[in-house]
């Protein structure tokens, strides 16, 4: 098989006048060659292949008026678009989940009584030591409580409270 | 005198391209050449028939490209 001039080793003429282009599965998953070929399919004839070893092969033909080089590197540019797609899609994939549920649990709709009646409201959920997530009130009240509160007597070997004077 | 018949293959992966688009495609190019669909160790194999060799070889062309963007439409090769 003889390389095509200016491009990777794989990609190899034909000797019926296409190229084949070996695209790797560790680097072009299969929904980024169906993406890039199925773009090609108004400029050239395509063809795809898998092999033994689960990487596709890209065989093609330019259809009347383009060249084997200009479709061979759309296709390259195709292939890396995909590429970038298909990452992209996976790493959003948490997050485009994440608010589709919040979508639709919203669309459940309104919680029933019973619901409610289940509801642990008695959980507070957060551990809160600087008080910053309390209401105004229950910091006041709070505040309120720790001013008429006696201090603690620093000794420790004191008696409590109701013995003293 | 008797005219030859140009014939051209065309080996169609079967994880890749779904029976029944190459069956779409093959029952549409029928009507311009005979094509004639078979089976052969996961291929789907389909031959064109034709007395034109380079109509046979465009034919087999078009109904490649039909099969392979019917089998991405229906989502069969993204299997």
């Amino acid at each position: 098989m003889t390389a095509l001039r200016g491009f990777p080793n794989s990609y190899s003429l034909r000797d019926d006048g296409g190229v084949d282009v070996l695209c790797h599965a560790r680097i072009y998953p299969a929904e980024a060659v169906f993406s890039a070929t199925y773009a090609l399919l108004d400029r050239s004839y395509v063809r795809l292949d898998r092999d033994e070893d689960g990487n596709h092969i890209v065989e093609l033909h330019p259809r009347e008026g383009e060249t084997l080089r200009e479709v061979v590197g759309s296709l390259t540019n195709e292939l890396l678009s995909a590429v970038c797609r298909t990452h992209l899609h996976q790493r959003k994939e948490v997050l485009l989940e994440s608010v589709t549920l919040a979508a639709m649990s919203g669309a459940v709709g309104r919680p029933s009584l019973d619901d409610l009646e289940d509801f642990d409201f008695s959980d507070g959920g957060l551990d809160d030591p600087l008080l910053i997530a309390t209401s105004w009130e229950e910091k006041y009240e709070r505040s309120k409580a720790l001013a008429t509160e006696p201090e603690p007597e620093s000794d420790a070997g004191s008696e409590p409270d109701e013995e003293s004077p | 005198m008797s005219s030859s018949i140009s014939e051209t293959s065309l080996r169609l992966h079967g994880d890749i391209y779904s029976e029944a688009s190459v069956k779409a495609a093959v029952a549409v190019f029928t009507e311009h050449s005979t094509v004639r669909m078979s089976q052969d160790a996961g291929y789907w194999v389909v031959t064109v028939e034709d007395e034109d060799p380079e109509r046979a070889r465009l034919v087999a062309h078009e109904l490649g490209n039909m099969a392979l963007g019917l089998s991405i439409d229906a989502g069969v090769a993204a299997r």
